[in-house]
């Protein structure tokens, strides 16, 4: 929203030694953000009136001209121009002389276009940054003095302030030049002026002579339609408003139609109250406000046919909607250059009701955004009243014809709110002195009505009444925020020292990336929790249990990722022409189209869909070991966290897995998630030129593992040496390592550790079959002699022949 | 016995001196040399262990003798041994400029380092650190924060919705705009008095640039207690950024509209860029907004099954994604959710 410095000094005074910046900052601190301030004249010093002497066409070019402009130089100026402008002899218009810049960063330059002189421009009204779209020109009388300096010609001494509308949403009372004034005025703690507005109703009532008719005003739920005020007039003529309303208009930014439309513009944003003039000879004068029938359509003012439904509240006459109710009207009654006598409508809306309806209808209008702030019923009647003032200012012919309607009922909340001032000085950790904080209040428009004790006895006023000021926290803040937040000093909470809750999980979440990246050597990537579905069935996972969103921000973003996969093997192909090595890893939350075990709200037993945090690793290089090479990441994790893990045949195999190199990955007998390499198919249609190995772990389910395993033990050093003695033997590939291992281990209790150094195939050692080399290390409470260790050794390979048809092997 | 302890004593010095200066080309054949004589299984080894069978007499002189001679064996040892360290140095130049052996490197995000670094800052403050979930009921992203259904500050915070409805018909799960969703789960879990901070991921339905994203993290914290005032959360705001920025900032307060508190400030920082002069990146105002915060609503309290007679509390809200990008001057808010290795290895 902007506001114009000279309209807000209609309601309030501002010390002429306050600048517009000092202004500015002061309403930053004490009430809203400004974005910007821009001062009219800036930078237009070296636009003045031009008038044009002589016109000749361009030697060089079809579609430019020169002129001979007197800008009251001692010579007058040559200037080459296009056609966007209609100008002729004579014509007095703003020029800008090179070289200057104008407020746009638009730079004039003294140079030769197509090898003619142009010394200067003639300027449009965006060009000046006096108007935002079309395109439009100012032209002078002869009154005006060629050369005169444009910010005098055009009195363009104005201010504008740039309000960040975010900042007011919770204030229906500042969306209006006269309610900031209102604003300002009270931490200025400088007067309002209040002429401007000296129509009363009371007035308003005894100006109506001899109404002709009764307008039937039928409101069928107050509750969506609090108040309903419309009155007729006729005398009307269509035609521009005064230059000084235009004026006023372009400066906040909206675009001057005719005068009775720039005068409905011009009091909404004066007094922050939008109202809608109906052509008195399109519509019959029975108003019904009422919902909207299910598949009505109306064509509002924009053009635009609006299908409506049952829970939009609809402005209609006997027949038709005329109006989509506080949002827009419709084009069946638009005041148009023929009318002659209008109905003025100055209502009261629901907020919510309002809300919803120009959400459905995708129609935010400057009205609609007013009326779902929740506006003071109050104020439909001194709109009004502005309204009828300005009417007759522009049309003196222009008479009341019916009686006033005014149908209402309405509750407003204003108090009272009883302040206890040592509450208000605990909650601002100050003592603010009585006499100041009621003058605070007071300025605000607040009314303190009894003080007992402590105690002040406060009454809301009604533009702050409708839900802004309820409770006596919001009077803590009115109280602070005008005394000024930077005149308190600051002070620490006196708190209990104590030592805080551990959240383990966090802890470990920590400790896991440590070791992932400090330790194994990779990469921590985040990517984004939405993906689309076409990313899964590149992965052959069926769409089954997914997440969607209702409103996706585009095609690629569309469901909740079931997994971290999709996001890490797009990670791959995002490196892949870089890196020749990619190793990296994710922790994040993954959504599942199930129930959850976080509860939904406070109030039932339902609960969220499951969202569980998973670890993943990627790997992708050029080599084809990578499947061993993430079983050891996945080895050198688990190890580090304290724990033993075991691989075993896979039970589940996701789409993307090579059905043959896909392993479970076991901790403490609990299945915690797999390891596996990902199809070449997959690879290939993914784009991905390396091979790619991965690791899912259900990081919730390692947590709890790793928070039940006991603190570490120191274990006693071994007093005796121990052997190590050599075994290799060969075996048909399918027996698998973790079998033999098992044979072994558990073959002696003297052999305390097993430890596999070699593996290989060869032609040579029988087709299907491996040879397997370990170390296995013997310990006693002894030294132990060699025979013994012989004795269990050549038992053990008896065994291992028998049992895996094992052929042992020289050394 | 002598005699062949006192020829082996020659045969070895031969071979250590020859007739050049040192005739023993390398350390490793000079070991070798060791071995063979010297080592478990070496030549005078031997002798020495036939030093057992002989006559005690005899066995006490050329025992002496032995170990005068293996004396001087291993001195000479350790003298060629040092000419030849010494010559290797000598001879062959080493150039130091050279790189050392690669060892890899991993690395953190980093949003998990600064986020790591405001969790230990918090800690040592006595805050506990609070997950929730990021998928959210509507119940607590807006209503039990004071932001009822049709609220205008719903505009506030553009909201993904779950493709689900309620019984009523209406969407009421969202991916969550703010992690302030986790007060009042957290308040109910821990009761008062609490300190607490709720560092998250949060999802906004805006159009993405280098500014913005759809995704970005917060870091939340509250207190709860008795008689918390607004002077307590201005000097905790300025704590914090002494915290982060390791000295002490200039900060002013200013009005700031939230639903969740009542008075809401903002916590502006002098810009460290401009130094407050104005600059790009806080838009010509010299300052820019650090810490959103307030003083409880009691309608949250009371949501979260609190007595606002008893108790209060004061919360704030740091923007860590844009903290990292202050403290790493990162210009492109993208970059984090790329996944490129090229920026992801600068951390």
């Amino acid at each position: 929203m902007y506001l114009s410095l000279n309209w807000l000094k209609d309601f309030v005074e501002i010390p002429e030694s306050l600048t517009p910046e000092q202004l500015g900052l002061k309403l930053t601190m004490h009430t809203v953000e400004i974005d910007g301030i821009k001062k009219q004249a800036e930078k237009l010093d070296d636009v003045v009136v031009g008038e044009i002497l002589e016109i000749e066409k361009h030697p060089n070019a079809d579609k430019l001209s020169i002129a001979q402009v007197d800008v009251g130089e001692i010579k007058p100026r040559q200037i080459v121009f296009g056609q966007v402008l209609k100008v002729e002899v004579g014509c007095k218009l703003p020029v800008a002389l090179a070289p200057t810049i104008l407020p746009t960063g638009q730079e004039i330059k003294k140079a030769k276009l197509r090898g003619e002189m142009s010394e200067g421009m003639f300027c449009l009204d965006q060009e000046l940054g006096l108007a935002k779209d079309e395109i439009s020109a100012h032209f002078f009388g002869k009154e005006i003095k060629n050369g005169t300096s444009i910010i005098k010609a055009l009195k363009l001494d104005d201010v504008i302030f740039e309000v960040d509308n975010k900042s007011i949403t919770n204030r229906p009372d500042l969306w209006s030049h006269y309610g900031m004034a209102r604003e300002i005025g009270a931490f200025l703690g400088t007067r309002m002026i209040t002429n401007q507005l000296r129509i009363t109703n009371y007035e308003l009532k005894s100006k109506i002579q001899n109404p002709k008719f009764k307008i039937n005003v039928q409101v069928e739920d107050f509750e969506l339609c609090p108040r309903y005020m419309a009155i007729a007039l006729d005398g009307i003529e269509i035609k521009d408003s005064p230059e000084w309303m235009q004026k006023r208009l372009v400066s906040v930014g909206m675009r001057p139609i005719n005068n009775i439309v720039d005068i409905t513009n011009y009091v909404m944003l004066e007094l922050g109250q939008p109202t809608h003039t109906f052509d008195l000879g399109k519509i019959k004068t029975n108003i019904i406000i009422r919902k909207a029938k299910d598949g009505e359509v109306i064509k509002t003012l924009d053009g635009q046919d609006r299908k409506l439904d049952e829970n939009m509240l609809v402005i209609a006459d006997d027949k038709n909607p005329i109006a989509v109710a506080g949002v827009m009207g419709g084009a069946n009654s638009e005041v148009d250059n023929n009318t002659t006598s209008i109905l003025i409508e100055s209502a009261n809306f629901n907020p919510i009701s309002i809300r919803k309806t120009a959400q459905k209808l995708g129609l935010r209008s400057e009205a609609s955004m007013r009326f779902e702030k929740s506006l003071d019923p109050n104020l439909c009647e001194m709109a009004l009243c502005r309204i009828i003032e300005l009417i007759k200012e522009f049309c003196p012919d222009a008479k009341i014809i019916s009686e006033l309607a005014d149908e209402k009922k309405y509750f407003l909340n204003q108090g009272p709110i009883e302040l206890d001032l040592e509450w208000v000085n605990k909650r601002i950790g100050k003592k603010i002195e009585e006499k100041k904080i009621i003058e605070i209040l007071e300025n605000l428009g607040l009314e303190i009505k009894n003080k007992k004790n402590n105690i002040l006895i406060i009454t809301i006023p009604t533009w702050r009444a409708t839900k802004d000021i309820s409770i006596p926290e919001d009077l803590v803040e009115e109280i602070i925020r005008i005394y000024g937040y930077n005149n308190l000093q600051p002070e620490m909470p006196k708190i209990t020292m104590q030592a805080p809750e551990i959240n383990s999980e966090r802890l470990l979440e920590r400790k896991i990336k440590n070791i992932l990246s400090v330790g194994a050597k990779l990469t921590e990537v985040y990517n984004y929790s939405f993906i689309s579905e076409d990313q899964l069935d590149k992965l052959k996972i069926k769409p089954l249990s997914v997440i969607k969103l209702a409103n996706s921000l585009s095609e690629d973003l569309t469901i909740l990722r079931p997994n971290l996969v999709s996001g890490l093997l797009k990670n791959i192909k995002t490196n892949q022409a870089k890196y020749e090595n990619i190793n990296l890893f994710e922790i994040g939350n993954i959504f599942l189209n199930s129930p959850g075990n976080i509860n939904k709200d406070n109030k039932t037993k339902d609960v969220l869909p499951c969202q569980e945090k998973q670890l993943a690793i990627i790997i992708a290089s050029k080599e084809d070991n990578l499947f061993y090479n993430i079983k050891g990441i996945v080895e050198y994790l688990i190890n580090n966290l304290g724990l033993k893990v075991d691989f075993k045949p896979a039970k589940i195999y996701p789409g993307w897995a090579d059905k043959k190199i896909i392993a479970q990955i076991k901790v403490s007998n609990k299945e915690i998630g797999i390891v596996a390499q990902v199809d070449n198919q997959i690879i290939n249609d993914l784009g991905i030129k390396k091979q790619v190995a991965i690791a899912e772990i259900n990081f919730q389910k390692l947590c709890d593992l790793i928070l039940l395993t006991p603190e570490k033990k120191y274990k006693e050093l071994e007093k005796f040496p121990s052997v190590i003695r050599d075994l290799a033997f060969v075996v048909n590939e399918k027996i698998l390592y973790n079998d033999v291992k098992k044979v072994i281990a558990y073959f002696n209790p003297l052999i305390s550790h097993v430890e596999l150094f070699d593996v290989y195939q060869d032609d040579k050692l029988g087709i299907g079959n491996k040879n397997l080399a370990w170390h296995l290390t013997y310990q006693a409470d002894k030294t132990l002699i060699s025979q013994e260790v012989d004795k269990i050794q050549s038992d053990l390979i008896k065994l291992l022949e028998k049992k895996f048809l094992a052929q042992i092997r020289d050394f | 016995m002598k005699n062949k302890l006192q020829k082996l004593k020659q045969e070895i010095f031969e071979k250590l001196e020859g007739t050049g200066q040192c005739p023993v080309p390398t350390v490793n054949v000079l070991r070798d040399l060791e071995i063979k004589y010297l080592g478990r299984n070496g030549e005078f080894t031997k002798i020495l262990r036939c030093l057992k069978d002989l006559a005690d007499q005899e066995k006490k002189e050329i025992g002496q003798l032995a170990n005068e001679i293996k004396k001087e064996l291993l001195e000479k040892f350790e003298e060629v041994k040092n000419i030849l360290t010494a010559s290797s140095i000598k001879q062959n130049f080493i150039d130091i400029t050279l790189p050392g052996e690669k060892i890899l490197k991993g690395h953190l995000h980093p949003i998990t380092i600064v986020q790591n670094e405001l969790e230990d800052l918090f800690t040592s403050m006595g805050f506990i650190t609070e997950d929730g979930p990021e998928l959210e009921s509507d119940y607590y992203n807006f209503e039990v924060l004071n932001i009822p259904k049709h609220h205008p500050a719903r505009d506030m915070q553009d909201t993904f919705f779950i493709d689900q409805k309620n019984k009523q018909h209406e969407h009421d799960l969202v991916m969550r705009t703010q992690v302030t969703s986790i007060q009042v789960r957290a308040i109910k879990k821990y009761g008062a008095p609490l300190r607490c901070i709720m560092p998250g991921r949060v999802f906004r339905n805006e159009a993405v640039d280098a500014c913005h994203d759809h995704t970005f993290y917060q870091m939340d914290g509250f207190i709860i207690g008795k008689n918390l005032s607004v002077v307590n959360l201005i000097a905790l705001a300025n704590e914090l950024l002494y915290g982060i920025f390791k000295k002490k900032m200039k900060t002013r307060i200013r009005p700031g509209y939230f639903p969740f508190v009542e008075p809401g400030i903002e916590v502006d920082m002098e810009c460290t860029i401009c130094n407050g002069m104005g600059c790009p990146a806080c838009k010509n105002s010299g300052w820019l907004e650090m810490l959103p915060g307030g003083l409880i609503h009691p309608k949250v309290l009371m949501a979260a099954g609190l007595d606002p007679k008893k108790y209060n509390g004061l919360a704030f809200d740091v923007g860590l994604t844009r903290l990292v990008m202050m403290k790493y001057k990162i210009n492109d808010i993208r970059l984090f959710n790329s996944g490129d290795l090229r920026f992801l290895e600068q951390f």
